[in-house]
């Protein structure tokens, strides 16, 4: 199954739960999400070869988030969320894309009070997914 | 130790405040029981990034993601981190809610009599971790 097959059957949202569409992620080993509606696009892997291949605007920022996030190694070539905010645009590199899925508003806590640097403006807060634990990320303080 | 936490905890000690005793790096600590929530294998940990490198991610527990501490770190007992999960971690209710830090292992829990603990052992409070 293809990444938009995948997307295209679990953005689907459960009726009558209060839910924000994310964009989930990989990034080192840990899912990360994105609000869908800062999403304007997503870049497979091969897609860019050079700047040039992006859209004239995203070219501007490109932000490597295993840089940003202090992780080392990770594959050559990777795809990239084209995202936008109040601090305007920019191409998120990021390991992997999962999927779109809906995550209810419930399953949100906030980043826990031990974690009070820089992270705080990049992080909206952890989800709980049935088993799992994703980091939503804060698209407005990840490009301030 | 400061002689005067020293002094306090030993009187919560014998109002039946039974501290748990653990080593870290080879040390022996101990924290109040009341500070105490739980002791439990950890088997998988989320490494949230963190500008401080002591905080080494979250945990889902009981329901409730709960940050993960190298606490030998901040003690200077241990540099090499926690090593191999999964991590016996030692969960304690702070000022900044149910923080878990790993540990080697439980030593006592509970002392007899409301004795004091050994000299030795170097008893924290967490409670503003």
């Amino acid at each position: 199954m293809t990444v938009a097959e995948r997307i295209a059957i679990s953005s689907r949202a459960a009726p009558g739960h209060s839910s924000e569409r994310y964009v989930l992620f990989v990034v080192g080993d840990v899912e990360y999400a994105v609000e869908a509606a800062t999403v304007r696009r997503f870049l497979p892997p091969g897609d860019v070869s050079s700047p040039a291949d992006l859209p004239a605007e995203a070219s501007l920022r490109r932000i490597d988030l295993r840089r940003c996030f202090r992780v080392a190694g990770g594959p050559a070539a990777r795809p990239m969320l084209l995202v936008t905010g109040r601090h305007g645009m920019a191409a998120l590199l990021v390991d992997a894309i999962l999927s779109v899925a809906p995550i209810a508003t419930q399953a949100v806590q906030e980043l826990p009070p031990a974690f009070g640097g820089a992270e705080r403006h990049w992080f909206q807060g952890i989800a709980r997914l049935a088993d799992r634990v994703v980091v939503l990320i804060d698209v407005d303080g990840l490009l301030s | 130790m400061r002689p005067a936490l020293r002094a306090s905890l030993d009187a919560r000690l014998a109002d039946g405040d039974a501290p748990l005793a653990f080593g870290l790096g080879g040390h022996p600590f101990a924290v109040p029981g009341h500070q105490v929530a739980e002791v439990a294998s950890v088997p998988t940990v989320v490494s949230v990034p963190s500008e401080d490198p002591t905080v080494l991610g979250v945990v889902l527990h009981r329901d409730q993601v709960v940050a993960v501490v190298d606490l030998g770190r901040r003690l200077g007992a241990r540099a090499g981190g926690p090593g191999a999960l999964p991590w016996l971690c030692l969960f304690v209710r702070t000022d900044l809610g149910t923080m878990a830090f790993p540990i080697d292992r439980v030593l006592t829990f509970g002392v007899a009599s409301g004795a004091p603990l050994p000299d030795d052992v170097e008893i924290l409070n967490l409670e503003s971790a």
